[in-house]
């Protein structure tokens, strides 16, 4: 069962920005950043528009020749690694009418030169992380100042 | 998710007016005690991004240490300058740093407070050297607090004030950017990408050559009227293991017997001032990448991959950048026709194959 959960990217510490069809993403809470290409780009770009994600689904099913079901399990899964990095956050949920009808269409084979689905992947780099990340925070100085954890030093 | 467990501070501003404005005036009036007892103010201008900015030093203690790196950028003393940045050290003065009026948990490393001052008032601490920024983009006046002007880290010298500059200039259509630039009078390149890409290296290898130097990691870019980069700082930073494939400029070190825990600094307007230029616009943007071939070509990159060497290590270092630098860094990788810089190992190539691109060879 896909959900009508809708989704928003988790800004004001999550950025990006788009360029032709590819997504830069920047977490600046765990330092990472990633990057979006193809089916993945198109996903993020549903989302953003407030798509629920059974909209998503059906509109790459629209967009991409694929067994339904492998689509469907993709897109979840996606969307969960989009939510477990932190890059959106759920936004509420939404009556989705026209569905059925949509899935319909796409059975009966309106278009039969779409490309062949392809697993979305996010890809992810971790070579900032210490710009940004910190240790706690163990003491601090007799002026209420932090000092470097000693550990760090 | 920063902290376990710390030992809340008891001041005697506890339980008043913790604003950022209560502390910004709380700084600025330890600041002019510091002043006092230092026998007054020493005064510095420099014209950067176009702008010039004042540098009113409580007593010298800290003038050696911070002026070196601007010292190309130096101009005749102003009555009207467009930002104020007031240097002190406590350990100098005998004046403290005030206490901060926020919780322990709320530091980053990249020096935000978070949740405080993200108004008129900014407010960062680099906890590692105890670098207190504070800045009033009304008052246009900031103030930069080491607790020890003798413990000045190496890259404070070699590019200081950066998030007072980085905040001041966002304000003022610039963009503080981590980023060389070499090229000629009318025009030149942008070297993106992260720390170890070669940026140094390729523009270190500049200076033997008709090519100019605005910058080997840190530099003021903006989109208008066309993309431009303003020179900060005239330092460059090595690594140890990268000296030998530049030995010209070993004399020019300045930190030689602390080669083995810093990289080295050099101050280039002290050695080559002809070399070292204020800005131009910029034509091109290369991706410096090790190549590992004798010779260093040139190979078309995207602008997606020219935004990933660009913006996060931008971003990552600068507190309070955020949606509005993405953008603007965007924009920029769109508008600018980029390549890698496919570095060989015979760096004196560099040069030669920098300016054939600018010459539309």
């Amino acid at each position: 069962m896909t959900s009508t959960v809708c989704f928003r990217v988790n800004s004001p510490n999550v950025l990006q920005e788009t360029i032709d069809g590819e997504v830069v993403i920047v977490n600046l809470d765990n330092g990472n950043y990633y990057s979006l290409s193809n089916v993945g780009a198109e996903i993020w770009g549903l989302i953003e528009s407030g798509a629920a994600v059974a909209e998503v689904v059906d509109r790459t099913m629209r967009r991409y020749d694929g067994d339904h079901i492998d689509v469907e399990d993709a897109v979840n899964q996606f969307v969960d690694q989009l939510q477990q990095e932190a890059l959106i956050v759920p936004d509420g949920a939404k009556e989705l009418e026209g569905i059925k009808g949509l899935d319909r269409q796409v059975e009966t084979g309106v278009d039969t030169e779409r490309p062949r689905f392809e697993v979305p992947i996010l890809h992810t780099y971790t070579d900032m992380q210490d710009l940004l990340l910190l240790d706690p925070i163990h003491e601090v100085d007799e002026m209420g100042w932090p000092n470097v954890n000693p550990d760090d030093s | 998710m920063f902290i376990e467990q710390v030992n809340q501070p008891d001041t005697s501003i506890r339980g008043e007016d913790t604003s950022p404005l209560v502390f910004f005036e709380t700084v600025y009036r330890a600041f002019q005690q510091a002043e006092q007892v230092a026998g007054g103010p020493v005064e510095r201008f420099y014209n950067i991004g176009g702008y010039t900015i004042r540098l009113r030093f409580a007593g010298s203690a800290l003038v050696s240490g911070i002026t070196p790196a601007l010292e190309h950028l130096a101009v005749v003393s102003s009555p009207t300058p467009d930002l104020t940045i007031c240097i002190c050290d406590s350990i100098s003065t005998g004046i403290n740093m005030p206490p901060p009026l926020w919780p322990a948990d709320v530091y980053v490393a990249r020096g935000d407070i978070q949740r405080y001052g993200d108004g008129d008032i900014k407010i960062a601490f680099y906890i590692g050297p105890k670098i207190l920024n504070v800045l009033d983009t009304k008052q246009n006046l900031a103030f930069y607090w080491i607790r020890d002007g003798c413990q000045l880290p190496y890259y404070e010298s070699g590019s200081p004030l950066r998030i007072i500059l980085h905040w001041w200039m966002r304000e003022h259509g610039r963009q503080y950017v981590h980023a060389g630039a070499v090229g000629t009078a009318t025009g030149g390149v942008l070297l993106a990408g992260k720390g170890g890409s070669g940026k140094s290296t390729t523009a270190l290898a500049c200076l033997d050559s008709p090519l100019v130097y605005a910058s080997d990691d840190y530099c003021l870019l903006t989109n208008k009227p066309v993309p431009y980069v303003y020179s900060l700082y005239n330092s460059a930073k090595l690594e140890a293991d990268d000296i030998h494939r530049l030995p010209h400029l070993v004399p020019f070190i300045s930190n030689s017997d602390r080669l083995h825990e810093e990289k080295a600094l050099l101050f280039l307007h002290k050695h080559c001032p002809d070399k070292v230029v204020t800005g131009f616009p910029i034509q091109v943007i290369l991706l410096p990448r090790v190549a590992g071939r004798p010779e260093t070509t040139l190979t078309p990159a995207s602008p997606i991959a020219s935004l990933k060497a660009l913006a996060p290590n931008t971003i990552f270092q600068l507190p309070g950048a955020g949606q509005a630098a993405f953008q603007m860094l965007a924009q920029f990788v769109r508008q600018v026709p980029r390549y890698y810089l496919e570095l060989g190992t015979n760096v004196s190539q560099i040069p030669d194959v920098i300016l054939g691109l600018l010459s539309g060879g």
